[in-house]
């Protein structure tokens, strides 16, 4: 089936950008064409490995932050 | 009413009103997008850690002020913070004073390994430094977008806009990261 979804279109709907009614017609597209989902598999392939490089700050950054907002909060007192 | 499902707007509302543990909540929630994000554009521990703080103080004081009124959309408006305060950093060129130890380890980072079973961290820990030293061999127009749609939220709309280019060139370099992304891992696996 020809489609005109783009390289683009498949990047907008993996990021949850991509507005109707192209989203439904790419829903349709990916269910019928292998190689459009396979695009589609290797962008969000790549979305998980990019997630193991999300790493937390110390936890002493979070309790300044929160002192902060405290401290400030009685300053308005 | 779960906590996980109240809005970032509500919970702003509500710690504006002097609700002090919604801001708790917010800090919890988005914590770790906005710090990988600083991390990964100044590319150093320790600043990333000061840039962090400054960046939620410079929210509070901006909610406290009033000057927030993107509704729904705090994570894009606190990455855009986060993004200035390290623009900034890298025109006064100002470090911070190293903390290391006589390896010239990271001292934080040993501490909290050792919260953890240290076998686990330290896979974790080579984990998120590969795909860390992955993305900073990028080109930086392709770093940059990356960083921002993947980590800090932004639309590729808003990246356009703040880095003054149109919408294709934006997904454009954004598929070209990707791209040389795996290209890189395949090389390695390739090599292994």
């Amino acid at each position: 089936m020809k489609t005109d979804i783009t390289q683009n279109d498949l990047l907008l709907y993996a990021y949850n950008e991509l507005e109707e009614p192209k989203r439904s017609q790419l829903e349709v597209a990916l269910s019928l064409d292998e190689g459009l989902m396979a695009n589609y598999q290797e962008i969000t392939g790549m979305q998980s490995i990019l997630n193991t490089a999300i790493e937390a700050p110390h936890n002493t950054s979070l309790q300044i932050i929160l002192e902060e907002s405290s401290s400030s909060a009685l300053e308005l007192i | 009413m779960q906590l996980n499902t109240i809005s970032d707007q509500k919970l702003v509302k509500q710690y504006v009103q002097g609700n002090e543990a919604c801001l708790e909540m917010l800090v919890n929630r988005h914590k770790d997008r906005i710090f990988t994000t600083i991390h990964l554009i100044v590319k150093d521990r320790y600043i990333a850690e000061d840039l962090f703080q400054e960046t939620f103080i410079k929210i509070i004081s901006n909610l406290k002020r009033k000057k927030y009124n993107e509704e729904g959309k705090f994570l894009p408006w606190a990455t855009r913070i986060a993004r200035n305060l390290a623009i900034d950093y890298f025109r006064k060129k100002q470090r911070m004073p190293m903390v290391t130890d006589s390896s010239g380890d990271d001292v934080f980072r040993k501490f909290s390994i050792k919260t953890e079973n240290r076998e686990e961290a330290i896979i974790r820990k080579e984990k998120e430094d590969h795909v860390r030293d992955l993305i900073n061999k990028l080109p930086d127009e392709q770093r940059q977008v990356l960083i921002l749609r993947h980590y800090g939220d932004l639309s590729f709309k808003e990246i356009a806009n703040l880095t003054d280019v149109s919408i294709n060139t934006a997904l454009g370099r954004m598929r070209y990261a990707l791209n040389n992304m795996r290209k890189m891992i395949e090389q390695q696996t390739v090599k292994v």
